[in-house]
């Protein structure tokens, strides 16, 4: 059952149709409060090395991916999407794995929600500065 | 490319205009420069925030109430409580489109 901490398969919307199912990805589930879902981004790109990790940008090199069931990725927590749970989005859910890889140890799920809380703080500091 | 420009017609009543001139005026500007500068500012604020975390949410979205959030069996009420403000503050930035 989908919970927080899943890596599930999700149909990501992507930055060009943002309105529409997307291509298949594995997305990092921050939160379930059915009907809905708040899930994260996640890449099998790598990121360059020649350029810093921004907050909210986190790589799982080959181990901690492989423990979590998946190649080297890389988790955006700055790309949330806010979906429905429904076959429509999450194709997989109706199979027995409900499409779900794996699940995040709890001190990874809390590294993962103090980032969030940090690009939160950031956000509402953003508004603070240039708001008017 | 040359930029270009659209007008628009702003209607305050007199004594927000007054209190608008002065304001501009104290900064040496014109008001329409002033509520240009508001409204540039704004949109950088909200440029900002949207580059710092950006929340997309499916259409269907739009008309769903989200529910309890969901709760491992053995959570301390703490970290529930932490999250279930973390996720308000998520479910409430609007979509960037």
């Amino acid at each position: 059952m989908l919970a927080e901490g899943a890596f599930v398969k999700v149909l990501f919307p992507t930055a060009e149709q943002p309105r529409r199912p997307g291509l298949l990805h594995i997305g990092y589930c921050l939160a379930v409060a059915p009907p809905l879902a708040l899930v994260a981004y996640t890449s099998s790109r790598s990121w360059p090395a020649d350029v810093p990790l921004p907050l909210g940008v986190r790589v799982f090199g080959r181990d901690e991916a492989a423990r979590l069931n998946q190649r080297p990725f890389v988790l955006y927590l700055k790309r949330i999407a806010k979906l429905p749970m429904t076959a429509r989005w999450f194709p997989e859910m109706h199979e027995p794995s409900a499409g779900i890889v794996a699940v995040a140890p709890l001190p990874l799920r809390d590294e993962l929600l103090d980032i969030v809380r940090e690009l939160l703080r950031r956000r509402r500091e953003a508004i603070r500065r240039f708001g008017s | 490319m040359a930029r270009s420009y659209k007008a628009l017609t702003l209607r305050l009543d007199a004594g927000r205009f007054e209190r608008l001139a002065a304001l501009a005026a104290a900064e040496n500007r014109t008001p329409t420069n002033y509520v240009e500068t508001l409204v540039l500012r704004d949109l950088a604020a909200k440029d900002e925030a949207r580059r710092v975390i950006s929340v997309y949410a499916a259409p269907e979205a739009a008309e769903l109430t989200p529910g309890p959030l969901g709760r491992g069996a053995e959570e301390p009420e703490e970290r529930y409580e932490q999250r279930k403000a973390l996720v308000a503050e998520l479910l409430s930035i609007p979509d960037p489109e």
